[in-house]
């Protein structure tokens, strides 16, 4: 492997996310078919934002979308023969709505699934069998937009509740946790911004003490944590860009450090982004390496809409762009 | 399986059948072997890696809908490599509510595993089937006690939620506390653990300030936990999740002293240095972690007026 | 913070090293973990004293462990050895490493390093279990004036402490000290890292 390499490897990781679904008798394959459909959100998502939008076969990711429906409860699972579940319906309508087949699913049976699942106290659960977290708030939020059914909250006061069960969620640090009472931590901080920037309430936010929050998370040599004195990861370039950017405070972080930190967990040989130098690969990370790096204005990249995680110009032509602020695209 | 009673703890152990058929157990213990591919030594069961990942290709091709006895076989084999598989824990959730399973068995199957293979400790899945299985095992306090007086809901509870916790028995209360304590130990900074203490430690606050005859003892419980995450953030000056927790603890309990309920008395808490001493001698003899210096504004910042 | 293991080693320049005392606390680690780990501390231990020149301290970080070495050598060429998590402060560590070489010195005659099994140091368990809050040994500020912070080296690998060339996996790999479950072990902790 090459030591430092000072480019993303766009062709590498294209060829390393198409062959993910090759090796379908390996192990590692079956070990994580809880996550299959997120995993295709993921790499769908990936090479979208590197310009590659084709490199997957659309009928097949959207067949196989469709495999994972769970007729009992209405809504998908994360593979065939499993639960349907919150985080697996927002991937499957992230991957239906980019490939502008929205119309192969029953959507009341959808939204009826996910407004089943909100709580008297304005949280949702992930499934009928009730954990709850504001990921989960995240994903029914983000996938009732993305359907263009949010006024669906409106009534009985849902969409209140869901507002003032995040701001329950805040701690003295501007940070957010999981369910009221948790520690700040950067990936709840996103579900948690991103989801006021969706109800358009981020009013509520007090920015520059989040914003500091988010910053400190840069560590010496250039990688983000999640939270204070725990490791940097390639995700929380994401996860704490992502909400800086709704925050518009991308420019608060040291821009050179980060982008050489994400570029240095590349797999120089076989593609993919680790979550560190020198570690695994992974289709998660790819990802949100990517991601970071867009929003970073990194030359050849496509922008990236830091709410839905999303090609922001998709997210546009649904009309459902709010404000928020990545860095000028750079030239190579 | 072979072995006639739980084990006491189960560990997924590196390498194939073969390399442990040669290691040197104790005479009593069964010797590994292709019938009994396992390692068993005074109730402690491990599992070869390479045969627990042949168990499992088999195990999740098991249907969700198998008949009792394949699905909870199926399903156990599937957590113990894939703690996160939502369907498993959701299959043995119908296995629960069909009467087939108990939920005390199925408390005592996901604590060997929060003990067990090192990343089981960190799967909010894991947790939250166990708060399902309280809520399955116990009465909710709703259905008990819905006066409870207002101003103990402030900030943490809404009436909705607090009807809604288990009344979970205080011995069974401070076995949770071990066993958090050991997943943030062998996990440490642990998300979900330390997410799941918040939740026991507001079920202790919760009962602590109903107004009834077990009241006193949750609010001992709370007292004691609080020393205990006090020496516990005195060995661990990084963890900063262990001091989020503090804060959140002592809140509680300010809450519940300044609000005048019977049992909480002051005293329990008075001979301990001050949270905000405590916090600047730390920072003093530990200046670099960043973790105490986010303590000490915790602490700043919840300083009582009084 | 936690220390894990305390050895006094008697460290013989150009020799190979022979641990005299030792005491260890590995009940943090799962039942068939705890062999393995505790063969691997002796040898981690035994391998960084063998490779501290004599008056030398210094602190190697291999994994989650850091292992703290004093080799004051001396007349009775003894190292002591202290190994913790990253988190145990390092000045405490030599503080402590250099109070029990002196209270070792004092209590086992030279006589008897030929014949460790006939040492009898238990002080060392007292210390493994006192100091694992170092604000609650209450010596220790008088010894850590002693101490020059400056001259602990701190090896961020432990492949800067051994030869050129020399790996951790090789040694770990040729080691008669090691069973094979214990290698087992030790590798799949490496990848999990
Ligand atoms: C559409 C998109 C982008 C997301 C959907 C919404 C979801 C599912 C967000 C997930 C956010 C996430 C990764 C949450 C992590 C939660 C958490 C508290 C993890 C703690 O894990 P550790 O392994 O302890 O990680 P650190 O050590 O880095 O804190």
């Amino acid at each position: 492997m090459c030591a430092n390499p000072t480019q993303l490897l766009i062709p590498l990781h294209v060829s390393y996310i198409q062959k993910l679904g090759d090796s379908k008798d390996d192990l590692a394959y079956h070990l994580s078919a809880h996550l299959r459909l997120n995993a295709i959100y993921w790499g769908y998502t990936a090479l979208a934002i590197m310009n590659h939008p084709d490199a997957l076969d659309r009928e097949q990711m959207i067949d196989f979308v469709m495999s994972c429906w769970d007729q009992e409860a209405g809504a998908f699972g994360a593979h065939p023969d499993h639960d349907a579940h919150l985080l697996s319906t927002l991937s499957a309508i992230q991957i239906l709505t980019a490939q502008d087949a929205v119309d192969k699913v029953d959507v009341d049976c959808v939204v009826k699934f996910i407004l089943s699942l909100h709580q008297p106290s304005g949280v949702f659960a992930g499934d009928q069998f009730g954990e709850i977290d504001t990921r989960f708030l995240y994903c029914a939020v983000s996938a009732l937009s993305l359907l263009g059914r949010l006024h669906e909250l409106d009534k009985d006061g849902k969409r209140e509740k869901t507002v003032e069960y995040i701001l329950r969620c805040r701690n003295y640090d501007g940070g957010f946790g999981s369910c009221v009472g948790a520690e700040s931590h950067a990936a709840q901080v996103f579900v948690c911004v991103a989801a006021l920037a969706i109800l358009d309430r981020m009013d509520c936010v007090d920015v520059d003490t989040l914003a500091f929050w988010l910053c400190e998370r840069q560590l010496p040599n250039g990688g983000l944590n999640g939270r204070p004195e725990k490791l940097e990861d390639v995700c929380y370039s994401f996860w704490v860009l992502s909400s800086l950017s709704i925050l518009g405070k991308v420019h608060w972080i040291d821009v050179d450090k980060l982008v050489a930190f994400i570029l240095s967990a590349q797999d120089t040989e076989n593609g993919g982004i680790a979550d560190r130098p020198g570690d695994m690969v992974d289709v998660f990370h790819t990802l949100f390496g990517v991601a970071g790096l867009s929003i970073l204005g990194y030359p050849g990249l496509v922008d990236l809409d830091p709410i839905y995680c999303m090609p922001a110009k998709l997210i546009e032509a649904k009309g459902l762009r709010k404000s928020w602020e990545a860095l000028p695209r750079r030239e190579a | 399986e072979l072995i006639d009673q739980p084990p006491k703890t189960i560990e997924i152990l590196p390498g194939d059948l073969e390399q442990w058929v040669s290691a040197e157990l104790p005479l009593k213990s069964p010797q590994p072997s292709a019938d009994f591919p396992f390692v068993f030594v005074e109730g402690n069961l491990g599992i070869p890696k390479k045969v627990l990942y042949t168990l499992y290709l088999t195990s999740v091709s098991v249907p969700r809908n198998a008949d009792p006895h394949h699905a909870k076989a199926a399903t156990c084999v599937t957590l113990l490599v894939n703690p996160a598989h939502q369907t498993a824990l959701n299959t043995r959730k119908r296995l629960v509510l069909a009467g087939l399973l108990s939920p005390e068995k199925e408390l005592e199957f996901t604590e060997l595993l929060l003990r067990g293979p090192l990343d089981c400790a960190k799967q909010s899945v894991l947790w939250d089937h166990r708060r399902w299985c309280f809520g399955r095992l116990y009465d909710s306090l709703g259905a008990v006690n819905t006066q409870m007086p207002l101003p103990l809901l402030h900030g943490r509870y809404i009436p909705e939620e607090l009807k809604l916790l288990p009344k979970i028995p205080q011995s069974v209360i401070r076995d949770e506390f071990r066993i958090i304590a050991h997943a943030c130990q062998t996990y440490p900074r642990n998300y979900h653990a330390w997410n799941h203490r918040h939740f026991i430690v507001g079920i202790c606050y919760a009962l602590g300030g109903a107004i009834n005859e077990s009241s006193e003892e949750y609010w001992n419980i709370l007292i004691e936990e609080h020393a205990n995450l006090r020496r516990w953030i005195d060995l661990h000056v990084s963890d900063y999740s262990s001091m989020h927790s503090f804060g959140q603890t002592q809140k509680l309990i300010d809450h519940l002293v300044s609000s005048s309920f019977p049992c909480a008395t002051e005293s329990a808490i008075s001979s301990l240095p001050s949270f905000s001493n405590h916090t600047l001698l730390l920072v003093t003899h530990y200046p670099s972690h960043e973790s105490l210096w986010m303590f000490l504004r915790i602490a700043l910042g919840q300083m009582p007026s009084h | 913070m936690k220390i894990f293991s305390i050895s006094v080693i008697l460290a013989p320049p150009s020799n190979s090293c022979v641990v005299l005392s030792n005491a260890s606390d590995l009940s943090s680690f799962s039942f068939y973990q705890r062999g393995s780990v505790g063969e691997f501390m002796t040898f981690l231990s035994r391998t960084v004293a063998e490779r501290t020149p004599q008056g030398q301290r210094q602190s190697v970080q291999e994994n989650n462990y850091t292992a703290h070495v004093y080799n004051r050598g001396g007349a009775e060429q003894l190292a002591a050895v202290l190994i913790a998590d990253q988190e145990y402060p390092v000045r405490p560590a030599f503080s402590l490493l250099t109070k029990i070489l002196d209270d070792f010195t004092v209590k086992v005659p030279q006589s008897s390093f030929d014949n460790p099994t006939s040492i009898s140091f238990p002080e060392i368990t007292t210390y493994l279990q006192k100091y694992q809050d170092p604000r609650q040994a209450d010596t220790i500020m008088r010894v850590q004036q002693e101490l020059d912070e400056t001259k602990i080296v701190l090896h961020k690998t432990i492949e800067s402490v051994l030869q050129r060339g020399e790996k951790l996996d090789n040694l770990v790999e040729r080691s008669n000290a090691l069973s094979v479950q214990s290698k087992m072990f030790y590798k799949t902790a490496k990848k999990q890292n």
